[in-house]
This record gives C-alpha cells, sequence and structure tokens, in this order.
C-alpha cells in the first residue's frame, strides 16, 4: 500500500467520529449520502399512495394480528396503508406500526417498473441500515433502467459499504446505546462528548505521522482482553439492568436479554421464558462487542474494557463506537480515554489486516495472519485472441488467494504427483489412470510443466467425451438405462458424446437440444424436450432455467418467488416461449389377429413439433392462472411476432384479453413498454445476431418508429419470412439465441458452476442452480474471470477444464486432520481439496480397469459406446441392433446398473454426490463378479511379472504402497490385497 | 413390541456426537424443549406441554408418545386429493368420481372401498398446503420437513426417526427400509442413517460370497487398518461412514434376521390378504420387518401419482393396487394389537389441480393437499383440517408441512425442537423452528 493511499484512509478515519453521530459509520466511505430516516420514509410514501393509484394489483406483507399476512394494497396516504386481507375486509394499519422491513417490502413491490420508486425504496432501505434490501431495491432499480448512471453507482458503493452482515442488529446498537439512556434524549446530549473527541487528533498538527508512529497505548491480547471483558460483562448482568444481546442462535441473529454471565456461558433469555446458555467460545466478536458495548451502561471503565476487547479484535468501528460512549460518562477518563482514541484512529481503514501492518504487528502474535498476494496483472481472453490457459489458472489462484488471506485462511500445500493424476483422471475422463501411468508419472521428474502436459494429455483422450456425455446426460433427463416411448437415451448419449468428441461449443449443444424438432428417434438432442414436455410446461421451463441459467423460477409458476425477484408475469411470459412446441406421442400399428381390434401397436415413439398459432393445436393451455403473456425473457426483452406486424399485434391482443381477462391495451401496454424496448435492443444484438444466424432485420428493427413494438417485430419477422419456420420454432430460437447470449450473464456463469462443483465437489454458488445476486459465488472474481474467458473462447468446455485443471486451487492436497468446522470451510471456498464420492459410474468403470487391465477397460467402453449406438438404431424394445450385441455387454450394463442403484442420490439438481449403501458394501464385498475379476487380474499380473504390490496399489489406488503398508501387505497374498484395496474407502473416493 | 434383538455394541460415533453436542453447546434443556415421551418421569404429568405457545388451542392433546415404528406410504408423483382421501362429490372438480363414507363424518373416494372399511383407523389430514410445485423441491419439503437450502443436506423423515430413537438400533437389520424405491437421504446425520433400498419380496443380493467368512475376516482387519488410516488422514466424514457402511453390510449379511426380506414358500400364502401387487407385498414385507426384524423404518414408494392425463381412469388403478393391502395391513396391525405402536403415513409430495385439464389430468398443485395416516396414537374416523367446496383452498387455517413433521416426531416421543448439527457445524433443529404440532391429530 502506497503511502498516498494510507493518508488518505487517514483521513477518512478522522471523519468518521462525527458522522458516527448520525447512526451513519459508512458514510464516509463513498460520495452518495442516504436522505434521513423521516425524509426517506415520507418519499416512499407518496410513492407508495401513487402507486395505490394505479389500480394494480400490489402484494403487500404485513404483521397483522401478531402473523405475516399477503395482503393487496388498496390505498395509502400520510397517516396509514390500507389493505385488503384474504376476502373483502379492508385494514388500514399506521404506517408507524410497520416495520422498517416491511415498508421496505411495500416500497419495493409498488415499484412497478418505475426506476424512481425504486431509488427511492433504497434511499429508505440505506436510511434506516438495511443492507440486504437496500441491495435488492437497487438491483430492481437496474432492471427498472439502465439509464441511471452514477444515480445508481453512488448508491451502489454507499450499499456496498454498509455493515454485510449484521442488518438490525448493528444499527440498533448504534441507534440505542442502552436502554437506560432512554427515548430520544441521548442525541442532544450525545453531542457535546462526541465533538470534543473529534477535537483531540484533529489538533494533532500531522496525522500522518500519527498512523506511523507507535501511539502510546498498546492493546491487551485477545486472551487478556476477552477476559477482562468478561469480568465487566458478569458484573454489568448483576445490576438486574434488562440488557439487550443479539446472538446468532440456531444459524439465526436473534435479539435476547442478558440473564446472567460467567466465565464459560452468556445466559440470554429468548422471547418467552426459556433461557438459553451460548459459551463464549461460540459467539462471534462482533457480537462480543456489541454485547459488552450493551453492558456499558454508564461506566467508563466498562466502556474501556468493550474498547481494549474491540482493538484487540481489530474490530475497529466497534472499539470506536465503545470509547465514543465511555467518552459521555463521568468522570472524565482523561489520557485513558485520549490514548486510546488515537490507537483507534491509526488503525486506519476498516480492514483489519491493515490496522495491524501500520501499527507494527499484533501485539499478541498468537496467530499469524494469512498475508494476501498482490493482485496480479492479467489481461482476459478476447474473441480470438485468447490468454494463454496458465495464465487464466494463475489469476484465478490469485483471486482465490486473496480471498481466503481476507477470511485468514492458509490454503494447504499442493497435492502430490499421485493424487493429482488420480484426481484429474477421474475429473476429466471419470477414470483412474493406468497402474503403468502411475508408475511412469511417479518416476519421471519433469520440469514446472510436468501436471499441464499431463493434463493436456488427459483431455485429448476419447473418454473425455464419455465422462462429459454422462454428466450432462445425468443433468438433463436422469440416470435412465432403457430407452423408453418419451426418450431414447441411447441416442441421446451417442449425440452428446459427438458434440464433446469434437469439442462443440456449449452454446452450441445448448441451442440444438433447445431447437430440434422432429422424430425423437432420429434426432438426438430432440430428447431432451421429448421427455420433459410429456410433463408440463411449466415444469420444463423450470428444468431449462435452472439448468441453463442457474435461475430457480419454478415457484413463480403460482405465485411470486419468495426468495428471488421472480414474479408470475416472469414465470409465464418466459413459458410462453415454448408454448407453441408439444412433444406429440406417435405409435404405429400393425395387424394382429390376436387382437380384438385386429391390430396392435408395435412402436410409440414422439415428435417434437412446433404450431404455428397459439391454441391452433398446441399442448398446452395454461391450466392455473391463464396468464396468457407474450415471450418474454427473464430479465429480458418482450418478444412479438409481427409477420406481418399488425396482424400478430391483434393476434396478441386477442390472446391477452382471452386470457387473462386484461384488455388488449393495457396488455400490450405492458408489453411494450418503451424503456424496458430500449433496454431489450442493448442486451439483444450482436450476441444472439452470432449465435442464432439471424440476420440483420432486427438492428433495422430496433430502428423502427414504433418503439419496441417495431424493434422485435423486425427481428422475429425477418425470421419467419426468412426462414419460413413455425412461429413455435421461431419463438424457441429467440429462446436460446436469448439464453446463449454473452451478454446474458447467468449462462456462462451457471456453466462455469456446475463445471466447478464437478472437480471441486462444491459450486462456487450452491446450491448449484440457485444463482443470484442474494447467494453469491465464494470466489466471486474466479467466477467472472473463468465466465469471460468461457465468453471469449467461444464456449469451448475442454479448455474451461484446461483451465481449472491448471489452477493451484484444484490441486491442492485434501490430507491433513482438522476440525470438522475449519475443514469445511477450507474445502467450500477451495483451500483444501474435499475427499468426494466418485459416481457410480466412475466406480464400475475403475472396477473394470483395475481388475481387467486397460485393453479390457477399454473394450467394454468401447462395447458400453455401441449398445448406446445400437439402442439409438434399434425401435422400441431394444431389439434389431441390441441383438447383434454382444451378449456380456447387457451383462455389464446391468452391472453398472447395479452400481447405480445401489448408490445414494444425496441430492437433485444434477449433483453427482452419491454415497455407497450397505447393498454396494455387500455386492463389492461378495459378488461374483468382483471376486472373479480379482482373480483374473491376479493371473494377469502374474503372468505379466508384475506381481509386486506396488502394482496392485498403483491399479486401484494409483499409488505405491508407503512403507507400512509395504510391510502390512508385504505377506499377503495378492488377491487379498487387491479384494481389501479395492474394497477402501480411498479406492471409492476422488481425493 | 413383539420381537426385539437388543445389539447394545460400542457407542457409535453418531452416538457420542448425538449425546455431547447439547453439552458442547451448552444448551440449557428445559422443560421445552423435553416432550412426554423423552423424560421418563415426566410422563405421568400433562405431558409437556404446559408452556405451549398461547396460539395453541386449549384443548390440545398431545402424542402419547408410542409410535416406535413408522411406515411410510411414499405416492410419489403427487396424488390427487380429489381422488384419494378428499372427494368432492358433486362439483365439477370431482370428475364423476363419488365418495363412501369411512366414518361417521368421514368420506373418502369411492375409489378405496375396503380402505373405507377401516375408517375408524384412519385419519386424514386436509388443506395441507405447501409452496413446492416442482418434485424434486416438493419431494425434498415432504421428506425432510424442510426446504431446500443452500449448503444444508437435511435427513429424511426415515433418518430423523431413526437416528433420533432414544433406544437405538433394534436389531442387525437396517433400521431404515426403503422398498421399491430409493427412500430418502440421511442428510447430516450422515450414511449410517441411510434408507437400505430393496425390492419388497426380494432376497437381499450378495448376502453370502463364494469365500469363507474367515477369510473375509482376515482380509477386513487389514482393511479395518487401511481404513482408518486413510480417514485419520483426511479428516472426512466420508471415510469414517465407508467403514461404518462396511461393518453394518458385515452385521447384515450374517444375521439369520436377513431372510425376512425374502418372499417364498409358505409365505405366499400368509399374504394372501395383501393382494398380488407390488405394493402388496411391500406392505406385507413391512409389516415382518417391523414386527419380526427390528427395523424401524419402512418406507415404501408406489410411484405414478403424477397424472397430468386422464386422471381418472390412472388413480382407479393405482388406488385398486394400494386398497386391499392398505386396508389389510392396517386390519392387522390392529388385530395384533401392534397399530398403537405404528404409525403409517400415506402422502405424496404435493396434491394435484381441482380443475381438470384437457387432458382430462390434473396438474401439480401444492397449495391444498391431503395426508392420510393411521396408528401410532393418532385419533382415527376423522380428518384433521378442511379444505373447501371444490378443493382449491384450505378451508380456515392451511396445515404446513413443518407442523405436520412436528406432529409425526410428537408421535415418536422424538423431540422435534432438538438441536443437530450440520456438516458444517451449522445448528438445525430436528424440525424447522416455529413449528407446532398439529391440534386434533391426537386424542
Amino acid at each position: 500500500m502506497s503511502n498516498s493511499s494510507r493518508l488518505n484512509l487517514a483521513i477518512i478515519a478522522l471523519s468518521v467520529p462525527c458522522l458516527l453521530l448520525f447512526g451513519q459509520t459508512r458514510a464516509a466511505a463513498a460520495d452518495f449520502t442516504p436522505p434521513d430516516k423521516g425524509k426517506a420514509l415520507e418519499t416512499l410514501k407518496s410513492d407508495v399512495a401513487e402507486a395505490a393509484k394505479s389500480g394494480k394489483k400490489i402484494d403487500v406483507w404485513l404483521s397483522i394480528f401478531g402473523s405475516i399476512q399477503k395482503t393487496v394494497l388498496v390505498k395509502a396516504d400520510a397517516k396509514t396503508v390500507s389493505i385488503k386481507i384474504d376476502g373483502n375486509n379492508n385494514f388500514d394499519q399506521p404506517w408507524e406500526k410497520i416495520s422498517p422491513e416491511q415498508i421496505a417490502g411495500i416500497g419495493k413491490n409498488c415499484v412497478q417498473g418505475d426506476a424512481q420508486r425504486a431509488l427511492n425504496v433504497a434511499d429508505y432501505c440505506m436510511a434506516t441500515e438495511q443492507r440486504k434490501l437496500a441491495d435488492a431495491a437497487l438491483e430492481l432499480a437496474a432492471t427498472s433502467s439502465q439509464t441511471l448512471g452514477a444515480q445508481l453507482a453512488d448508491r451502489w458503493k454507499f450499499v456496498k459499504a454498509m455493515p454485510a452482515n449484521a442488518p438490525a442488529a448493528a444499527a440498533v446498537a448504534l441507534a440505542s446505546p442502552s436502554e437506560g439512556s432512554g427515548g430520544s434524549a441521548p442525541a442532544p446530549k450525545a453531542a457535546a462528548p462526541a465533538k470534543a473527541v473529534v477535537a483531540a487528533p484533529a489538533a494533532t498538527p500531522a496525522p500522518v505521522k500519527e498512523v506511523a508512529a507507535v501511539p502510546d497505548f498498546t492493546p491487551p491480547d485477545k486472551e487478556k482482553a476477552l477476559e477482562a471483558l468478561k469480568g465487566k460483562v458478569i458484573e454489568a448482568a448483576k445490576l438486574g439492568k434488562k440488557i439487550d444481546v443479539w446472538l446468532t442462535i440456531l444459524g439465526q441473529l436473534q435479539k435476547t436479554v442478558l440473564v446472567k454471565a460467567d466465565a464459560k456461558n452468556v445466559s440470554v433469555k429468548i422471547d418467552g421464558d426459556n433461557v438459553y446458555d451460548q459459551p463464549w467460545d461460540k459467539i462471534s466478536p462482533e457480537q462480543i462487542a456489541g454485547l459488552a458495548k450493551n453492558c456499558i451502561l454508564n461506566d467508563g471503565q466498562r466502556g474501556l474494557a468493550a474498547a481494549d476487547y474491540c482493538m484487540a479484535l481489530e474490530l475497529r468501528e466497534k472499539a470506536e463506537a465503545a470509547l465514543d460512549l465511555a467518552g459521555q460518562t463521568t468522570p472524565p477518563l482523561g489520557a485513558q480515554l485520549s490514548s486510546r482514541w488515537k490507537f483507534v484512529k491509526a488503525m486506519a481503514g476498516g480492514s483489519t489486516a491493515l490496522a495491524v501492518a501500520s501499527v507494527g504487528g499484533d501485539s499478541s502474535g498468537s496467530e499469524k495472519k494469512v498475508v494476501a498476494p498482490n493482485k496480479i496483472a492479467f489481461t482476459p481472453s478476447e474473441s480470438g485472441n485468447l490468454t494463454p490457459i496458465k495464465d487464466v489458472a494463475a489469476a484465478i489462484d490469485n483471486a482465490v488467494e486473496i480471498d481466503l488471506a481476507d477470511m485468514n485462511i492458509k490454503p494447504e500445500a499442493l497435492c502430490d504427483d499421485c493424487a493429482f493424476l488420480r484426481r484429474a483422471s477421474l475429473d476429466l475422463t471419470g477414470q483412474i489412470p493406468s497402474p503403468e501411468e502411475v508408475i511412469k508419472f511417479y518416476q519421471s521428474g519433469g520440469g514446472s510443466d510436468k501436471r499441464a502436459k499431463k493434463i493436456e494429455e488427459i483431455l485429448a483422450r476419447p473418454d473425455y467425451a464419455d465422462h462429459w456425455a454422462t454428466f450432462w446426460d445425468v443433468i438433463l433427463i436422469g440416470r435412465r438405462t432403457q430407452d423408453q416411448d418419451d426418450v431414447k437415451v441411447g441416442l441421446f448419449r451417442s449425440w452428446l458424446r459427438e458434440q464433446f468428441s469434437k469439442n462443440e461449443g456449449f452454446d452450441r449443444i445448448v441451442t440444438q437440444i433447445l431447437t430440434a424438432q422432429g422424430d425423437a428417434r432420429k434426432v438426438g438432442p430432440a430428447n431432451y424436450l421429448a421427455y420433459h414436455l410429456d410433463s408440463t410446461l411449466p415444469i420444463t421451463m423450470a428444468h431449462i432455467s435452472q439448468t441453463f441459467l442457474g435461475a430457480r423460477i419454478g415457484c413463480a409458476q403460482c405465485h411470486d418467488h419468495p426468495f428471488d425477484k421472480w414474479s408470475q408475469q416472469d414465470f409465464w411470459g418466459f413459458a410462453s416461449f415454448m408454448a407453441n412446441t408439444a412433444s406429440e406421442r406417435r405409435e404405429r400399428k400393425e395387424k394382429d389377429a390376436k387382437e380384438p381390434t385386429g391390430e396392435r401397436v408395435v412402436e410409440r415413439w414422439r415428435e417434437l413439433t412446433d404450431q404455428d398459432a397459439r391454441n391452433g393445436g398446441g399442448k398446452y393451455d395454461p391450466p392455473q392462472n391463464e396468464l396468457l403473456l407474450p415471450p418474454k425473457a427473464l430479465d429480458g426483452p418482450v418478444f412479438t411476432m409481427t409477420a406481418p406486424a399488425k396482424a400478430a399485434t391483434t393476434d396478441l391482443g386477442k390472446d391477452l384479453k382471452k386470457g387473462g381477462g386484461m384488455d388488449a391495451g393495457k396488455g400490450m401496454g405492458m408489453a411494450m413498454d418503451a424503456d424496458k424496448g430500449m433496454a431489450a435492443k442493448k442486451g439483444m444484438d450482436s450476441g444472439s445476431d452470432k449465435s442464432m444466424g439471424m440476420d440483420k432485420g432486427m438492428d433495422k428493427g430496433m430502428a423502427g418508429k414504433d418503439g419496441m413494438a417495431g424493434g422485435m417485430a423486425g427481428m422475429m419477422g425477418s425470421a419467419v419470412t426468412g426462414a419460413g419456420g413455425s412461429r413455435g420454432l421461431t419463438y424457441r430460437k429467440a429462446l436460446a439465441a436469448w439464453i446463449t447470449d454473452e451478454k446474458n450473464e447467468k449462462f456462462s456463469q451457471s456453466a462455469v458452476n456446475r463445471i466447478w462443483r464437478a472437480m471441486f465437489g462444491y459450486g462456487l454458488v450452491e446450491p448449484v442452480d440457485d444463482i443470484r445476486p442474494k447467494n453469491p459465488a465464494s470466489h466471486p472474481e474466479v467466477m467472472k474471470i473463468l465466465a469471460d474467458d468461457f465468453n471469449a473462447s467461444g464456449r469451448d468446455w475442454k479448455r474451461l477444464c484446461a483451465v481449472i485443471a491448471n489452477t493451484k486451487a484444484y490441486q491442492r492436497a485434501a490430507n491433513g486432520s482438522l476440525a470438522k468446522i475449519d475443514r469445511a470451510k477450507e474445502v467450500r471456498y477451495a483451500a483444501r481439496a474435499e475427499v468426494r464420492p466418485m459416481t457410480p459410474e466412475m466406480l464400475f468403470t475403475a472396477i473394470m480397469k483395475s481388475t481387467g487391465g486397460e485393453e479390457t477397460a477399454k473394450t467394454l467402453l468401447a462395447d458400453l459406446r455401441s449398445r448406446d449406438d445400437a439402442m439409438a438404431m434399434a425401435g422400441m424394445g431394444g431389439t434389431g441392433g441390441m441383438a447383434a450385441m454382444k451378449p456380456e455387454v447387457g451383462q455389464y450394463y446391468e452391472l453398472m446398473r447395479r452400481f447405480i442403484n445401489t448408490s445414494t442420490a444425496e441430492d437433485r439438481a444434477g449433483k453427482l454426490q452419491f454415497e455407497g449403501t450397505v447393498s454396494q458394501a455387500l455386492m463389492m464385498m461378495h459378488d461374483p463378479f468382483m471376486l472373479n475379476g480379482i482373480k483374473t487380474a491376479v493371473k494377469r499380473f502374474k503372468k505379466d511379472g508384475m506381481g509386486d504390490m506396488v502394482y496392485v496399489f498403483a491399479a486401484t489406488l494409483g499409488r505405491p504402497p508407503d512403507s507400512a503398508e509395504a510391510g502390512a501387505f508385504g505377506s499377503g497374498k495378492l488377491d487379498d490385497v487387491m479384494w481389501i484395496l479395492l474394497n477402501s474407502a480411498e479406492f471409492v473416493t476422488i481425493h | 413390541m413383539a420381537f426385539r434383538v437388543s445389539c447394545p455394541g460400542p457407542m457409535s460415533r453418531r452416538g457420542l456426537i448425538k449425546s455431547t453436542i447439547a453439552a458442547s453447546l451448552g444448551y440449557a434443556l428445559g422443560r421445552h424443549f423435553i416432550p412426554a415421551a423423552w423424560a421418563a418421569d415426566d410422563k405421568n404429568k400433562k405431558p409437556g406441554k404446559a408452556d405451549e405457545a398461547p396460539s395453541q388451542k386449549q384443548d390440545y392433546v398431545a402424542a402419547k408418545g408410542m409410535a416406535k415404528n413408522v411406515i411410510l406410504m411414499w405416492m410419489g408423483g403427487g396424488p390427487s386429493h380429489l381422488d384419494t382421501f378428499d372427494p368432492k362429490p358433486g362439483t365439477p372438480q370431482s370428475g364423476g368420481v363419488g365418495a363412501i363414507e369411512a366414518a361417521d363424518g368421514l368420506q373418502i373416494s369411492e375409489k378405496f372401498p375396503k380402505l373405507a372399511k377401516q375408517g375408524k383407523n384412519l385419519l386424514v389430514l386436509r388443506g395441507v398446503s405447501s409452496k413446492e410445485g416442482d418434485h424434486g423441491q416438493a419431494s425434498h419439503l415432504m421428506h425432510t420437513g424442510y426446504r431446500e437450502q443452500s449448503g444444508v443436506a437435511f435427513p429424511s423423515l426415515g433418518s430423523i426417526v431413526c437416528a433420533e430413537a432414544k433406544d437405538g438400533p433394534q436389531s442387525e437389520l437396517p433400521s431404515y427400509v426403503a422398498l421399491n424405491g430409493g427412500g430418502g437421504g440421511p442428510g447430516f446425520y450422515g450414511a449410517s442413517y441411510g434408507p437400505f433400498s430393496i425390492g419388497a419380496g426380494q432376497a437381499i443380493p450378495d448376502l453370502k460370497a463364494d469365500i469363507s467368512a474367515s477369510v473375509i475376516d482376515q482380509r477386513r482387519a487389514l482393511l479395518d487398518g487401511l481404513d482408518k488410516h486413510y480417514a485419520d488422514q483426511n479428516g472426512a466424514s466420508l471415510a469414517v461412514e465407508h467403514r461404518q457402511t462396511y461393518e453394518r453390510a458385515i452385521k447384515l449379511s450374517r444375521s439369520p434376521l436377513a431372510k425376512l426380506f425374502e418372499i417364498k414358500g409358505d409365505d405366499m400364502k400368509k399374504m394372501e390378504g395383501y393382494g398380488t401387487s407390488g405394493f402388496g407385498r411391500a406392505c406385507y414385507t413391512a409389516k415382518r420387518l417391523i414386527t419380526q426384524g427390528g427395523v424401524r423404518f419402512v418406507e415404501i414408494d408406489q410411484g405414478g401419482w403424477d397424472t397430468h392425463a386422464n386422471v381418472d381412469k390412472a388413480t382407479r388403478g393405482l388406488c385398486n393396487e394400494i386398497d386391499t393391502p392398505f386396508a389389510r395391513l392396517v386390519e392387522e396391525l390392529a388385530a395384533d394389537g401392534l397399530l398403537e405402536s405404528t404409525l403409517i403415513i400415506w402422502m405424496g409430495e404435493f396434491g394435484r389441480t381441482p380443475d381438470i385439464n384437457a387432458g382430462l389430468g390434473r396438474d401439480h398443485y401444492p397449495h391444498c393437499y391431503s395426508i392420510a395416516m393411521a396408528g401410532g396414537g393418532v385419533k382415527g374416523g376423522q380428518a384433521v383440517g378442511k379444505s373447501n367446496k371444490t378443493g382449491h383452498e384450505p378451508d380456515g387455517k392451511a396445515i404446513v408441512v413443518p407442523d405436520f413433521f412436528y406432529s409425526v416426531c410428537d408421535a415418536c416421543g422424538i423431540n422435534a425442537t432438538k438441536i443437530r448439527e450440520s456438516a458444517d457445524g451449522r445448528p438445525i433443529q430436528v424440525v424447522d423452528r416455529g413449528a407446532k404440532p398439529v391440534p386434533g391429530i391426537f386424542g
């Protein structure tokens, strides 16, 4: 850190105490200052009143009679909010009875696409220190208008600087220091001492030097500070005053009341009379600081003890707040106070690490801080000019390590070569390495690029395509092993394999899946929709958005999404893209004398078809809410079909009228909202053009005088007239174009997240299909680097694999024993490798390979592939091509099915987490297939003259035995040893 | 219980964790945290609901915590409530399906003629409501009582009942058996409490090997050392669980009780009253496993309820398949005096739309649906909760899923408010916070 920036921070630090007075400690960090609470509320009230007049249905969540209820807004004025509860009961709720959270919620629902209102809500949230809600409001503002510029940016900056995870607690703690001070009195009282405090450091001529100089006060070390503080809390608890304590209990932040405290526990009362003992060591430093602060209760020494603790724990702001309170007590504390203020000033900026550095190190010395590396320079890939893989990997490692230092986590060292080889082979190709390969890799020296070269070699193997085809097959359709009339699994898998084999761009793969048409027995990619559209349209659309966009819109089908921003309108608008597409049953009959009708069905299949008109034979008729909306991308543009423009417009109007009881004009108004239209233009141009081959008609259309209607009509119209496709197909193409558009961040993020999860055991975002601002990535920068690179590379899946495999983050060791809780955190943040279960497919192949050898495994896999192909060629029932299969292939297939069936799927959504079951353990120990496999293997080893222990270990665990193992197993028979190794935890895991 | 094999054994790792968590976190286990059946000396007092939230009705009767065993009939796909336990005869929504009087004031679908005769033991929860309309998410909710959440693997009901049972495993058979389906995952309880899944009536595959037990024992001694080393080195729960799974597999393979899974010879005659369907075999096997095998929780999977088309025809077939065995199971357990200690739950992930769609089917409908229960101390012959005339809405207060889970825990004498720890150390209550037992179930 340069001197000048340190100076800036010091100056900012100086201005903090006076701002503290207004409960806006962080305001200094941004150029924006929110209005005060009262003003913000007044603005929000008038927005709500105005929105209520619009006549739109606005949902309002209110606590009425002690329970939270969903109500509908009727009207609002300066005094009350009138709402309708179920039925026709109107209810007037005075504003002051509504909690700030609920007010924010009302404001948010009243935004109705008006960006200014969204900003007003955000301001209110900032003024009331509701960071998360402010976040949400700003997000809404951003989606409502893209022209907010600095208005938005400044607010974002401010929100970012707000305390992150202590929403109400921090605000409450700051606003009402103690129960005893009572009412609104403290503000004027507090003014004088706080000013005096500010004056002290300001009088010092050169604050810069102050920072560098060693202050004449040094806080005690953490343990001592805590002990002292405990004593003060115990003392305060005995005063018999009501002291509020904010504690995280059961994972939730709760306001509790202090009952007593001792050296071990803090006893608190939660609502009602339940007394709850929380051990000190389970309470976060922030919460301890908060507790200590509330215990000050106008006692100077308690104030100093709280401040000392905060200084020792580097909680600068809390230390300031404590000193501020200590300064208000009598008798004056004099030098005890001013020396501490001086020290606190020196804790420059908000960063704890920084403070330590500037003050000259943590005096306790008990715990070394992890030092963050400097951010390295990195040139991201551009289309046509890709950054070398190793540089991208290095940038990722840099970002990971900076994040880890921030969390004070020291990354684990890299794993050894054998562990690396086994892990990378399994993750990239689904296979364990052969013993020959293990031994060669183990013995070879090799330069710094030894692993990079190996990754390249592994990725070039045909198994790569097998593995990722299986991976996506499981996500897209599930672990099906038999053809059924709704899906031809063999064909679908072969098709996927072909795509990965030629390294087709992932966007192209998805586009083909979403736009395929025709007979599912012949058109591989058609099977995804043929299968899903057999269920309902909503389910299909929920699957599409979860799978390709990481957006869980499913619950918006029936009601507005409770945690995310999706409304029912969003859902049904999105669903309309597919409303003219159907998975139709077809069957072929043959004459049969035995049947009563004289005919029997000999073949059933599905065809993916598109209709030209809504309700013109389309399968789907919205069953529940009949929101027949025009297709609208999530957060994206409305698509209209105007070819010729006039006719379609009329159509749409009719549909809307028929469907929802909305009048046509209104419906159109919503769909064609000009602002959104322009936003849509921005989002839609180049990307879809390129990937979908839509012609320039779209851009032309954009310039149309009719605003959005003309614009989208131009685009859709050209597609229709140009390609001569049906309405259904046109919509699907538009959908695929929008999903895979480079500007649609979620597409690339979702892909990156899935591959990260497959290779680390945890997604950057978890759950893997739930990417949204409030569920951020563990390493946001990594997500960005990978997604950008993925985009620039033309969605090159193999390159993405290579980049990740080349990171140090991926190559870290798994071993090292640790407390459970630390371990979980470390693996979640990629500081250490997780021990993961193999998928059943991996396990089966691994057994085949270690018992049968490389060649047998190769043949087997080729056979399984050809079985898929045969299934693909054969008609229903797997006859025809299947008859020509070698019988053992069918047996192997059955065997693999058993591995799948005896694994426990830990969860859904395509996560490949499996746990072997008792059934699988029985199979591994007892099944003839295992026992015979071992016998064959041992014979083979002996014949090859490689019947030594090293070879057996390499063939199973991918490493040589260590000396203890060599000793323990040395005298054993080879078949015993192999049985043991195959049944070991090490064998069935990726580590 | 008729038959119990005691299996004391060394205290398991999970057991240790269970018993130490409360202590290490220092929770004050006041009366509120201990339901009646939990604390022996509380048993004779008014069941431990003295400090129940004021919102509870005065006449709330607590469960006796008598259910030792649970049979969960899982209707995968989402059964139509209108075609099963919440018929609406005479309405357009009924699809022409009539109702039968199962007990005074309890009507169920005409598709369950035999079950109707067991009406006095049957309790129907109506107006159950959730927000999950997707199969996966709804199955998660109905299996665990929790909505899916980032970073937490919640245990399913079977795992909860087995892991929380105060008297531990009753035999070397798995405590949690899933018949004809996969069952639900063990979540943070770990693999030891996961389901043992097998087709009803089948012999356990690979129970015996072509090598002698003594050879296997010698090998296992070495394996044990290897695994232990690996587990120590990696500190990952996966390795530990792998060892425990093997331990249980060996015990199972050597248990004389393992034959209870297989239906053959004489059994065919004994199970006559259960019919020949897969569900019938499962009900018979379930009864045998819990009464003779010391199995605690059996989940029976009966899929096919995702009736987006031709719902009437499809549910007639399905109801027909389960009517006989369901009725027979209740009848036999009652006759043997085992119904009090066996809780039967019939449910799926959600209900189906009251309005029939263009394909004569019904689509997903989580807003209002039904659960049926019998035994385990529930008060039969009645419906708790109501739906409105058309089955669209709960009439009055909806029954929410966590409340239902609370009641099931109560029935089994499990402390629903006990705190457990997820894999990453997050405290999780057995049943979601804020849940209250559904009034009216017991009595």
